[in-house]
C-alpha cells in the first residue's frame, strides 16, 4: 500500500480507531494484522520473506540469551542471523548490479538475475533487525519473549516500507504501553501527514517531471537550467523520502508511538560531515554504531580513514545498488576525510577570521560569512556527487559536470547560456516557501505557533496546504524512491 | 486553540466547503470543455453513426474521410482496454448503435491499465468515469473503486484542476501561449536522420512503463486480452463486426522491440490470433514495411500523421471492400 493512494488514506483511520477501541492486551495483534494486510496488498508472496527474518531473529536472539557472552555457540547464532538477514537482501537487491557488471548471462530458464524483484522495505526490515540481534548479541538488552509484540517491532505498517530504522529499545517499550487517544497529538500527526504529502506531491513530484529529462540531455540545456536540474534532482531526493518520513511519523504519532526524526534540514549544514547527521538520521547512526565506530576503535592508524570510507560507501550501495552509487560512496568518504584534515587546522581558519576583522568585518559577521561559504561549498561538493547518480549515465555526467563549470562565466558575461532557465518559476517559490516553513520549525514547531495565533490564522493555513496539494500536486506517482533502496 | 469535538466539527466543515469547491471548480469549463465534456461532445455524434472507432491515442491511425464511412471517433489518449470495453458497452446499449467497431491496437495497449497510477494516466480513467457517471453507467471498470470514487468525489485533481485556471489568470495578464495549429503538427514527418533515436527512445519508454505496470499488475496482459476478447463477444451478440487495426510503428521501433522485448511481440500476436478466432477483422500493419520506413507519414514513433493515417486507411477500406463488410461507393474510388 502507498502511502499517497486513496486506500491508505481509508486504512490509515480504520486502524487508528481500532486501535483505541480494542482492549490494549489485543493491540499488538490489531498493528500485527493490519501491518501484514499493508505489506501483502503489494504482493502477499514477499510476506513469507518478512515472516522468515521475523522468526529467525526471534528465536536466535531467544537462544542467545542462554547461551553464555563470548561462548562459539552465541557467536554461532550471531552469524545465523546475520546470514538469513544479508543472505535475502545480498541477493534480492544486488542481483541487478551484478547483472550489469559480472555474470550477464547468468539464466535459470527463462529468468535472469536481472528479473528480480526488490522486496520492498527489505533494505529497512533487515537492517531493524540485524541491529536487534547485534545489540542481543552484544548484551545491550534482553531479548523480547512475545513473538507477537516483536513481529509488530519489525513489520510496523508505517515504518516497514521506508523507515525510520527503529532500534528495540525505542520502539518495543512503546508497543508494550498503554497509549491513550489525544486530540492535540492526532492533530499534530495530521499536519506532519500533510507536510510530507506537500513535499512528496508537490515537489518531489513536480520536480521528478522535469528535471530528468534535463539531467539525461544537459548538452541542449543553458549552464543555468542544467544547474538548477542538478540542484533540483538533490532536492527532489529529499522531499522525496524526507516526505514519506513525515507521513510515516505522523501516521505513527496518531496511535501515539514516537518514531524518529530521519531528516533535520539536510541541506542548511556546513560540512559533509554534518550532512550525514542531518541526512537519513536513523540509516547514518545505524552504520556508524555497527560499521563504523568497531572499525575505528582499532588502535591502528588507519582504521579510522578505513571506516570512514567503508562506511560511507555502504551507506551509498545502501542507497543504490550500482556503480556510480559505489563511486559517489567512495569519493563522499575520501571528501570527509580530507574535510576533517582542513577542520584540524584550526590556525588557518583563526588567520581568515583576523583577516576578515582587519577589513571591517565583525566576529559574528565573520562567522555568518564562513558558514555560509561552507553551505556553498557543501553544496557544490552535493552537486558534483549528485550528478554522478542521478544522471543517467557517465556521459550524462561529465556533461552536467561541463555545464556547471560554464556557469560562472556565463553568469559574467550574461551571455546566452545563463539567461533562459526552463525549471518552473511556481516550483521554485514553492520550494522556498518549504524551506520557510522548515526554517520557522527547526526553532519552533509550526503547529505552536498556528496553535497559539489562533484558529483564524491557523485553519486556513492547514486547509490552504490542502488546496496547494490538490493543485499544485502530481498525482500520477505511484512510487517512493524509498522502494527502489 | 482548544481541542474539542465543537472545534474539530467546525474545522472539518470549513475544510468540506474548500474541498466542495475545489470540486466544483474541476468541473466547470474554465479553458475549454474539460474531458468528460469532450468525450460527452463525441459521444453525441456517434448515433446514427455507420462505425466508431476506439482506443487510445494511436486511434488518429483510422481517418473515416479517407475510408469513405460515415464514422465517429471515440478514441481518447491513453484509452485502455478496459475503458474501451465500458465504452462499447455504452455504445451498444444506445439504440441506433453504429455497426461497425475499430478497435486501434499496439503491442503496448495490452499493458495498459489506467486503474494504476504508475503508468501517469489515472486522470484518464477518472475522466471516463465521469463520463460514464454522467451518462448513469456506476459500474466498475476492471473492479477499480479508486478512481470511480474519485470521479465524484474530486474529479480533478494536480494540473487537471490548476492549469485551466492558471491560464486564464495568464490570458488575463497577457501571457497566454500561443497553440500551434493541430494541421500543421499532424502533417510534419520524422527526419530520416531522427528515426533511429525516436525508435530507441520510444522503445526503452515502452519497455519502462511495461515493466513498472507488470510490477503492480502482473496479470495485465492476460486481463486486456480477456476484455478484448468478451468486447469482440459482446459486438457479435449485437449484430455488429469488430475490426482490430493494429497500425504501422516506424522501423527502429519494430526491430528495436523485436530485439529487446521478444514477450511483448509473441503476446501481441498470440491476441491477434484470438480476436480472429472470436470471429474479429484482424488489419495487422504493425511491422508493414510499406509504411515503416516512410518516416514522412509519422507524427512520432508510434503514431501515424495525418498523410500516413489517410494512406493506411484507403488500404484499410480496400480491404473492408474485398471482404464485402463496407460497399464500393463513388466516394472511394
Amino acid at each position: 500500500m502507498i502511502f499517497h493512494s486513496i486506500d491508505y488514506l481509508l486504512f490509515l483511520p480504520v486502524v487508528a480507531a481500532l486501535f483505541f477501541a480494542v482492549p490494549h492486551k489485543w493491540r499488538w495483534l490489531l498493528l500485527l494484522a493490519a501491518s501484514n494486510i499493508f505489506y501483502a496488498s503489494w504482493r502477499i508472496e514477499f510476506l513469507a520473506l518478512l515472516w522468515f527474518t521475523t522468526i529467525v531473529d526471534f528465536v536466535a536472539a531467544k537462544a542467545m540469551m542462554r547461551a553464555p557472552r563470548g561462548s562459539k555457540e552465541r557467536r554461532a547464532l550471531l552469524a545465523l542471523s546475520m546470514l538469513c538477514n544479508l543472505g535475502p537482501l545480498a541477493f534480492f537487491k544486488y542481483s541487478a548490479l551484478l547483472a550489469e557488471t559480472t555474470f550477464y548471462d547468468v539464466r535459470i530458464g527463462d529468468y535472469s538475475l536481472a528479473d528480480v524483484i526488490l522486496p520492498l522495505g527489505i533494505s529497512f526490515y533487515t537492517f531493524q533487525t540485524l541491529g536487534y540481534s547485534i545489540d542481543v548479541y552484544r548484551g545491550k538488552r534482553e531479548a523480547e519473549t512475545h513473538l507477537g509484540i516483536f513481529g509488530v517491532y519489525v513489520m510496523y505498517f508505517p515504518q516497514l516500507l521506508a523507515g525510520p530504522i527503529e532500534r528495540p529499545y525505542k520502539l518495543l517499550p512503546q508497543l508494550r504501553e498503554r497509549q491513550v487517544f489525544e486530540l492535540r497529538r492526532s492533530a499534530i500527526g495530521c499536519s506532519l501527514i500533510l507536510v510530507g504529502y506537500f513535499k512528496k506531491l508537490v515537489i518531489a513530484d513536480r520536480l521528478a517531471l522535469m528535471v530528468p529529462e534535463i539531467l539525461a540531455t544537459p548538452e541542449h540545456h543553458t549552464s543555468l537550467t542544467v544547474t538548477l536540474a542538478a540542484a533540483g534532482a538533490l532536492y527532489r531526493y529529499y522531499a522525496d523520502l524526507s516526505g514519506y518520513a513525515d507521513i510515516a511519523i505522523g501516521s505513527s504519532l496518531i496511535m501515539g508511538i514516537t518514531l524518529s526524526q530521519n531528516f533535520r534540514r539536510p541541506y542548511a549544514a556546513t560540512s559533509i560531515a554534518e550532512f550525514w547527521q542531518r541526512w537519513h538520521i536513523t540509516v547514518t547512526r545505524w552504520f556508524t554504531d555497527y560499521v563504523y565506530i568497531p572499525i575505528a576503535r582499532k588502535a591502528k592508524v588507519w582504521s579510522r580513514f578505513i571506516a570512514t570510507v567503508l562506511t560511507t560507501i555502504l551507506i551509498s550501495l545502501w542507497h543504490g545498488a550500482s556503480t556510480a552509487w559505489f563511486t559517489a560512496g567512495l569519493v563522499a568518504g575520501l571528501l570527509m576525510i580530507g574535510e576533517a584534515a582542513i577542520r584540524r587546522r584550526r590556525k588557518s581558519l583563526a588567520s581568515a577570521t583576523l583577516i576578515l576583522g582587519r577589513i571591517g568585518i565583525s566576529e559574528k559577521g565573520a562567522k555568518f560569512l564562513g558558514r555560509n561559504a561552507n553551505r556553498a561549498l557543501l553544496w557544490f561538493f552535493l552537486l558534483f556527487l549528485g550528478s554522478i547518480v542521478n544522471a543517467p549515465g557517465w556521459e550524462e555526467t561529465l556533461g552536467i559536470w561541463g555545464k556547471i563549470g560554464e556557469l560562472p562565466a556565463d553568469a559574467l558575461s550574461f551571455s546566452a547560456g545563463f539567461g533562459v532557465f526552463t525549471i518552473s518559476k511556481t516550483l521554485l517559490v514553492l520550494i522556498f516557501a518549504l524551506e520557510i516553513y522548515q526554517w520557522l520549525d527547526e526553532r519552533r514547531p509550526v503547529f505552536d505557533r498556528l496553535e497559539a495565533a489562533g484558529p483564524i490564522i491557523a485553519w486556513p493555513f492547514w486547509w490552504g496546504v490542502v488546496a496547494v496539494i490538490l493543485v499544485f500536486g502530481v498525482f500520477t506517482s505511484a512510487t517512493f524512491l524509498y522502494f527502489a533502496f | 486553540m482548544g481541542w474539542n469535538r465543537l472545534s474539530v466539527a467546525a474545522f472539518l466543515t470549513i475544510g468540506a466547503v474548500l474541498l466542495g469547491l475545489l470540486n466544483l471548480a474541476g468541473r466547470l469549463p474554465i479553458n475549454g470543455p474539460t474531458e468528460p465534456q469532450q468525450l460527452e461532445a463525441k459521444f453525441e455524434k456517434i448515433n446514427g453513426a455507420d462505425a466508431v472507432s476506439l482506443g487510445g491515442s494511436i486511434g488518429n491511425a483510422v481517418d473515416f474521410n479517407a475510408m469513405c464511412v460515415d464514422g465517429a471517433p471515440f478514441y481518447n489518449d491513453g484509452q485502455d482496454l478496459f475503458e474501451t470495453e465500458a465504452l462499447i458497452e455504452l455504445i451498444l446499449a444506445q439504440a441506433d448503435h453504429p455497426d461497425l467497431f475499430f478497435v486501434v491496437l499496439g503491442p503496448s495497449s495490452l499493458y495498459h491499465d489506467n486503474g494504476l497510477p504508475v503508468q501517469g494516466s489515472v486522470h484518464r480513467r477518472r475522466a471516463v468515469y465521469a463520463f460514464l457517471q454522467g451518462e448513469g453507467r456506476w459500474e466498475l471498470i476492471e473492479a477499480d473503486w479508486r478512481q470511480a470514487l474519485l470521479a465524484q468525489a474530486m474529479p480533478a485533481m494536480g494540473d487537471e484542476l490548476g492549469f485551466p485556471w492558471r491560464a486564464i489568470l495568464s490570458g488575463t495578464i497577457g501571457q497566454s501561449h500561443a497553440h500551434e495549429p493541430d494541421l500543421a503538427l499532424d502533417t510534419v514527418g520524422i527526419a530520416p536522420e531522427d528515426a533511429n533515436s525516436t525508435g530507441h527512445l520510444q522503445a526503452r519508454q515502452w519497455e519502462e512503463e511495461i515493466d513498472a505496470t507488470v510490477f503492480y499488475h502482473p496479470e495485465v496482459f492476460e486481463e486486456t486480452t480477456q476484455a478484448l476478447l468478451r468486447t469482440a463477444k459482446m459486438i457479435d451478440q449485437a449484430g455488429g463486426q469488430l475490426i482490430v487495426v493494429a497500425p504501422p510503428n516506424i522501423a527502429p521501433l519494430v526491430s528495436e522491440l523485436r530485439r529487446s522485448r521478444h514477450d511483448l511481440i509473441v503476446n501481441y500476436s498470440a491476441a491477434l490470433t484470438a480476436l480472429r478466432e472470436e470471429g474479429a477483422i484482424v488489419l495487422d500493419h504493425w511491422g508493414d514495411a510499406e509504411y515503416s520506413t516512410r518516416y514522412e507519414l509519422f507524427r512520432d514513433a508510434s503514431h501515424l500523421n495525418a498523410i500516413g493515417a489517410d494512406k493506411l486507411s484507403r488500404s484499410v477500406r480496400n480491404r473492408l471492400v474485398h471482404s464485402e463488410i463496407v460497399e464500393e461507393n463513388e466516394c472511394s474510388k
